[in-house]
């Protein structure tokens, strides 16, 4: 009798053994160089490894958590979080950061009717849940992602912070619908924002809208919240992660013209 | 004779109202109250009663067929006619197909009109069999039909010659087979008019001893003029065959002793083979033994005489279970089969369907019953080297239970659905099956849900000693029934996205997202690309333009009425679609302030900087009066500060040299709630906001910077540029726009490497 075999499995095993054909194959101390390119109108990151030491596909992967990839994160039509970046002199730093709750994008279709985008606009509450999703799913994919030890201090940051944004937005979200200031004084992780944010209560009980409120809280509010976190991108990590692995970044900011 | 008519809805979310019509011989016909069926849920319509409700005598005998009408997309419902005949103990379990102009099955091609020809077989268990088959013209116009009875010479033995009237029923019972010297023949039917015009269902019978078996007919194979017909390999599985004394726990009457059969006839003009291979289990462990191969010559039907082929094996003494596979070689289509297992007496027959075994999703039983007597048998083999983890999800009145089964490669694994309600197991929601339920549906899946793919052989007989009857039940190919594209037509603007999604449409309502392990392709790259792994459409210039798309994998897809005709497995299939839209002349996007006081736009967006290569200026060069190095710059719209570069040197070399060298200005770079990124080159972040932590949120017209000098430039001004998803779009600002700098004069791009 002729031998059945479930085929999705059977093509995972078949890769596997060609792995293992290829690995045995390859000469020792021949590195391989190979090279893919992350290009957008501002920018080209092009990034150089040994595929004997680590995937492409993988590499793809967790490319995005270095502090270069930026642009190329918020250029993906479908995000589920936002990449910040800043170089003051030749200081880098970058984070995830959470999609605010005025986020509406009218080509998505997970929103609707996004009017004004702000507190105006009919479908805000339901708008900012949409964002809200979406920034609870990046972290999940982050928490989630599979990456070597090296990088543990890079997923760690980037999860503080995205996790930091996200429960500004969520406390936003919340004193939006209850207009109930308690919504933004509770405490998350030790910062205490009655303390560090103090002086943003006494401007927020004198407003006199619901407009007003919406506005200081959208801005001093959660910029003094997000300033209480004032930790950089962990940079030699990320570098003790290219050299274990054989990976150079080259990037290259591109003129204006 | 006592017939019934069963009805399962297989939808898991959406109920069905369901409108059964007799149709008597006659063409009379009687349209019966609806039947609401929750999901899942089965009911049982009493002909008789129906009949009687009618005014027609409850012991008038009378034939025709049944109907049923409901609105759903795809033939959703699982209907068969019970008919039982408990005084001679005879059983014929008749599966509703499809109507004529409808055609169950995702992807089938469609159904040709003209003549059609039918063939089958029919075999003598024991002398005293005789026959019948009813023809039921299910059109509205009268159909001409004949029958041939052949030996398995294919010598003659009767012809008939009929019209059948619209909705009416013709029967036909030929006892010439009773006088026939051969054991086994053909039978042949053609008509003229479209396909499943008319409905054939037949048995074998002898009403002396209660032996009944079911006749089906199939298509015969079509081949080509002048093209020779390819043969294909395919494996059959007939499960469960019962071999020796009953099992105790069956509770048949002492000394009753069960032999297998299996018939197989070729219906094609090409020679066909069949390798049989015994499966049984024993200590826990599969066993087999591969027999000789048969060859069967086109139009011959072959009596496998499993007790000898077990005798032939060296197996005298098997008893117990045992499944039947057969690999074999034909043309597709060519083959009809029947099997089962008969006691001695020719009293209990125990019918399997023979299935084709191949890689599928989860199937569903039709029907379950474990009442009055009744119980349910199920066999499931695991024919793939590998073992497999799977759920066998019952499905009742007021809740459903799942019970996970483990099969090793090749292990076979029979049980009774009275034992599970009996045993009160929880299952691992916690839900065991009330001692009050005794019938519904089924399903067979895989651990990982309803569509992973899985490879079992499945087959469930409903038997009652009682009654000495028992009847195969309906399986359904749970699969893709439809696929769409959404949103089609789509619409988006150059440079903006639109995502689109590729859609499966399962038969049980639920809907699963094939987007991302598709490729995709557009028919013209000039106005519209599309992200090959993820659907995503991109405008790049005004026009229309289709999306095609096609799943990497292959998925199931639905078959209903499985118990119809022998079909080599469920199949599977690499779905695909399209989607057409239109890309539009994108509405530019306005800023309410401005970001230099008195400014103006002094290079325009597309604006020519390289007249050699006609290079395009995709931005905004913006000056204000009296612009120097510390002129603040404002937020022209509010949003978020995602990015800032600050420190960056002046590139003190000529423009000549230093454009397009990859010579880095400072920038701020501000995220709309709309998703559309500004970036403001050649300026410097206040210091305020460069200590604060990034996204820094800023209002309009608040200042965020000071004009500088960085990068390469040959005069103070900004250089603005917006981006949506990545492409640079063009804008509009409360800055003067009527009269611009002479780019030639503000740049110099003599060496033809502006980037």
């Amino acid at each position: 009798m002729k031998t059945l075999s479930l085929t999705r499995r059977a093509s995972t095993a078949a890769f596997a053994i060609a792995m293992l054909a290829a690995i045995i194959m390859v000469p020792p101390y021949r590195a391989e160089t190979r090279t893919f390119v992350l290009e957008t109108v501002n920018s080209t990151e092009t990034i150089s490894f040994d595929p004997a030491k680590i995937s492409e596909s993988r590499l793809r992967e967790l490319i995005v958590l270095s502090p270069f990839v930026v642009d190329f994160i918020n250029d993906m039509p479908d995000k589920n979080f936002w990449a910040v970046g800043s170089v003051v002199g030749t200081l880098r730093d970058k984070a995830f950061t959470a999609l605010p709750l005025e986020l509406c994008i009218a080509s998505d279709l997970a929103y609707s009717d996004c009017g004004t985008n702000d507190i105006s606009a009919p479908r805000f509450l339901h708008n900012a849940e949409v964002n809200l999703k979406k920034n609870r799913r990046g972290l999940f994919w982050l928490q989630h992602l599979d990456h070597p030890k090296q990088l543990d201090p890079v997923v760690k940051f980037l999860d503080q912070r995205l996790s930091l944004s996200i429960w500004i937005e969520e406390a936003r979200l919340k004193y939006y619908s209850t207009w109930d200031e308690r919504a933004l004084m509770e405490v998350y992780n030790d910062i205490d924002p009655g303390q560090i944010c103090s002086s943003v209560f006494p401007k927020l009980e004198a407003a006199n809208s619901k407009e007003a409120k919406y506005q200081i809280v959208r801005s001093d509010w959660a910029n003094c919240m997000r300033a209480s976190d004032r930790r950089r991108y962990p940079i030699d990590a990320w570098r003790a992660f290219l050299q274990a692995y054989g990976v150079t970044e080259d990037y290259k900011e591109k003129s204006p013209d | 004779m006592k017939s019934s008519l069963y009805l399962t809805n297989s939808l898991k979310t959406d109920p069905l109202t369901i409108s059964p019509i007799l149709h008597l011989s006659n063409g009379v016909q009687y349209s019966l109250s609806p039947v609401t069926l929750q999901p899942q849920e089965t009911a049982i319509v009493d002909i008789n009663q129906a009949l009687s409700k009618n005014g027609i005598a409850p012991y008038a005998t009378l034939y025709g067929y049944a109907e049923i009408q409901y609105q759903w997309p795809w033939a959703i419902v699982c209907a068969t006619v019970r008919n039982t005949d408990v005084g001679h103990s005879l059983l014929f379990n008749f599966a509703m197909q499809p109507s004529a102009d409808g055609f169950p099955t995702f992807g089938a091609p469609a159904q040709a009109n003209g003549p059609q020809r039918l063939e089958g077989m029919w075999w003598k268990q024991e002398p005293g069999v005789s026959g019948f088959l009813g023809f039921s013209n299910v059109s509205g116009r009268p159909i001409s039909a004949s029958l041939r009875l052949t030996d398995n010479q294919e010598a003659d033995l009767e012809t008939y010659h009929f019209v059948v009237p619209p909705h009416g029923t013709k029967m036909v019972n030929f006892s010439q087979i009773l006088s026939a010297s051969a054991a086994t023949g053909g039978i042949y039917v053609s008509y003229d008019g479209p396909a499943h015009a008319l409905a054939i269902n037949g048995g074998l019978q002898d009403l002396a001893t209660g032996y009944s078996a079911q006749l089906r007919l199939q298509p015969s194979p079509q081949v080509s003029k002048g093209q020779q017909p390819e043969l294909s390999e395919t494996m059959f599985s007939e499960l469960g065959l019962m071999s020796g004394p009953a099992d105790p726990m069956m509770m048949f009457p002492a000394g009753t002793t069960f032999a297998p059969y299996s018939v197989v006839r070729n219906i094609s003009d090409q020679p066909a083979s069949v390798t049989p291979t015994l499966w049984w289990m024993a200590d826990g462990a599969p066993h087999s033994a591969e027999l000789p191969a048969i060859a069967i010559a086109p139009h011959h039907t072959v009596n496998l005489a499993v007790p000898s082929l077990i005798a032939a094996a060296g197996l005298q003494n098997l008893t117990g279970s045992l499944n039947v596979v057969l690999d074999t070689k034909a043309q597709p289509g060519a083959l009809a089969l029947a099997s089962g297992s008969v006691d001695q007496t020719n009293t209990y027959v125990f019918e399997v369907i023979p299935h084709g075994v191949g890689e599928g999703a989860s199937k569903s039983l039709s029907y379950w019953s474990t009442g009055n007597g009744d119980d349910t048998m199920v066999t499931l083999w695991n024919p793939a080297d590998e073992s497999q983890d799977f759920a066998f999800t019952l499905f009742y009145v007021g809740g459903q239970y799942a019970f996970p089964i483990h099969l090793e490669a090749r292990a076979t694994r029979t049980f009774n659905i009275s034992e599970l309600i009996r045993n009160q197991t929880p299952d691992a929601q916690g839900n065991t099956i009330p001692l009050a339920v005794h019938e519904g549906s089924a399903e067979i899946a895989g651990s990982q849900g309803e569509n992973q793919m899985i490879l079992v052989a499945m087959d469930s007989g409903i038997y009652n000693v009682r009654k000495a009857t028992c009847s195969p039940t309906c399986i359904t190919c749970n699969g893709v029934a439809s696929t769409s594209v959404v949103v089609n037509p789509f619409a988006t603007p150059v440079g903006g996205t639109y995502p689109l999604t590729f859609y499966g449409q399962w038969n049980t309502g639920d809907q699963y997202n094939f987007t991302n392990q598709s490729a995709w392709g557009s028919s013209d790259n000039s106005i519209a690309t599309v992200g090959s792994g993820n659907g995503v459409v991109t405008g790049v210039s005004p026009g229309n333009v289709s999306m095609s798309v096609q799943d990497n994998y292959s998925e199931a897809l639905f078959v209903s009425y499985y118990c119809y005709f022998v079909s080599p497995n469920c199949p599977v299939q690499r779905p695909g679609g399209s989607g057409g839209g239109n890309i539009t002349t994108p509405s530019q996007h306005t800023y309410p302030n401005a970001p230099l006081t008195s400014c103006r736009v002094s290079v325009p967006y597309d604006g020519v900087v390289n007249q050699t290569t006609g290079k395009k200026h995709q931005a905004q060069d913006t000056v204000g009066s009296n612009i120097q190095v510390g002129t603040p710059v404002y937020a022209p719209e509010s949003g978020n500060i995602t990015a800032f570069v600050t420190g960056k040197p002046h590139d003190t070399r000529p423009v000549s040299q230093c454009a397009g060298q990859n010579s880095p200005a400072d920038y701020i770079e501000i995220t709309g709630s709309d998703g559309g990124v500004t970036r403001l080159y050649h300026v410097t972040i206040l210091p305020n906001l460069a200590q604060m932590t990034i996204p820094i949120h800023v209002n309009g017209g608040q200042q965020i910077g000071t004009i500088d000098i960085s990068g390469c430039t040959s005069a103070p001004h900004t250089h603005i540029q917006r981006r949506v998803n990545g492409a640079l779009v063009n804008f509009t600002m409360p800055c003067d726009n009527s009269h611009f700098d002479d780019p030639s004069a503000y740049y110099d791009d003599s060496d033809g490497t502006w980037p």
